[in-house]
């Protein structure tokens, strides 16, 4: 085999065992022109993508655009062992999802080292020791609130108690980023105004409320 | 639904993004295909090409020149084809695809996705007139690994979306390289890949 053929295959090898397996996990959220069909997770690394790029400058100007779309992009790429843990899941489903994402970014690296860029990225953004890395993780968080907003439609219909206790643990992951926090807040004050995303009534004194 | 007038900038220019590019995006479907697991094949949309092209193209850039901002190249390669949300997708074995038509209707939708971006995020206005005009080695490289990765999905398949004859195949064998060409060291992977689909046609054609 020739060395091109070698790259070549290797290349084709990744598109296959990485790439492709990418398009067959479906996330919780779906998608604003169908509510039947479930976002995938390579097209919400697009959109999470093309959103950071788009608003990062807007938020703070020294951000490089650049690191973020390459957070982006891995970000959720272990997924493909892993599966797709959702902030739904009971406490002890989302604690062993640390352990089993390692495990498959441990894989991923073993199984393609000749890509390093893949993995290395990944394990770095897990670090969140940089601006980019938390403004990714950040935007990761409350882009389910958009989404939602945006089709006036809550996939999971939550009752307000399980609702309440998911967005506390986003809020902690936005503060990561406290320059997201207001738009964080104030997507949350929408949430209030909409007791159909709901299965049991919002509390009045959480609807009548202007600040969080 | 997010009300522009009483929404905070930041969110408006958010739902912008998500509503009118890339949900958008992911409704465009494309003549090549993905596996899925309950139809054996389905379509691929650009949402998933563009996802796609994106990790590809950083990680072949590192084989064919380590000093590609591989950066760049992924944000180039998530706008590369924002202007089909006004113009669709035109498979290259559709004979209007070579059409000055079919040229003139992606200027047109390009020039209205610039006119879109530079009030939501100049940012990516830039990025996407960059990619426009291939002023950089990065741009260059991401139109030509675009041109190449369908291959690579031909390959992974195991079969050609598009059951070319191996004339029609061959017809468009000139135009492929003619775009590869602007990035020349990606010229060998694309022989590569092209002549290896080549020679498995009549087997591509068949599953």
């Amino acid at each position: 085999m020739t060395e091109q053929s070698r790259s070549t295959a290797e290349i084709i090898g990744l598109v296959s065992d990485v790439i492709t397996p990418i398009f067959t996990i479906e996330r919780t959220m779906v998608m604003p022109f169908d509510l039947n069909r479930h976002e995938n997770v390579g097209e919400h690394g697009f959109a999470l993508g093309l959103l950071a790029g788009a608003l990062a400058h807007t938020i703070d100007r020294s951000l490089d655009t650049g690191k973020i779309t390459e957070y982006a992009l891995v970000h959720n790429i272990v997924q493909i062992h892993s599966g797709d843990v959702t902030v739904w899941e009971s406490d002890e489903v989302i604690r062993k999802k640390i352990t089993d994402e390692m495990l498959a970014a441990d894989r991923i690296l073993a199984d393609y080292p000749m890509f390093p860029w893949l993995i290395g990225k990944y394990k770095e953004y897990e670090l969140r020791d940089t601006p980019e890395k938390r403004f990714v993780h950040a935007l990761d968080k409350l882009y389910p609130h958009i989404l939602i907003l945006i089709e006036d439609h809550h996939p999971v219909h939550p009752t307000w108690a399980a609702y309440e206790r998911t967005e506390e643990i986003a809020r902690e992951h936005v503060a990561g980023f406290p320059a997201l926090l207001p738009l964080f807040d104030d997507l949350c004050l929408m949430f209030r105004q909409k007791p159909h995303f709901f299965s049991t009534p919002i509390p009045p004194d959480e609807s009548d409320r202007h600040s969080l | 639904m997010i009300d522009s007038a009483t929404t905070p900038p930041a969110a408006a220019a958010i739902r912008t993004v998500l509503m009118r590019f890339s949900t958008t995006l992911a409704q465009i479907t494309r003549a090549n295909e993905l596996p899925d697991p309950s139809a054996g094949f389905r379509p691929e949309n650009d949402a998933e090409h563009s996802y796609e092209l994106a990790l590809v193209a950083i990680v072949v850039a590192d084989l064919v020149d380590p000093d590609l901002d591989r950066g760049m190249v992924a944000r180039l390669a998530l706008v590369h084809d924002l202007e089909e949300i006004y113009c669709g997708d035109v498979s290259v074995f559709d004979p209007a695809s070579s059409s000055d038509t079919r040229a003139a209707e992606k200027d047109a939708a390009s020039a209205r996705v610039l006119d879109d971006l530079r009030g939501l995020s100049p940012a990516v206005a830039a990025d996407f007139q960059i990619y426009l005009e291939r002023t950089c080695p990065e741009a260059r490289f991401v139109y030509a690994l675009d041109k190449i990765v369908p291959f690579f999905r031909v390959l992974h398949n195991g079969r050609h979306h598009a059951r070319p004859s191996l004339e029609e195949y061959r017809a468009r064998y000139a135009t492929a390289r003619g775009k590869v060409a602007e990035y020349p060291p990606l010229l060998p992977v694309f022989e590569h890949v092209y002549h290896e689909v080549g020679a498995r046609l009549p087997g591509l054609n068949s599953n």
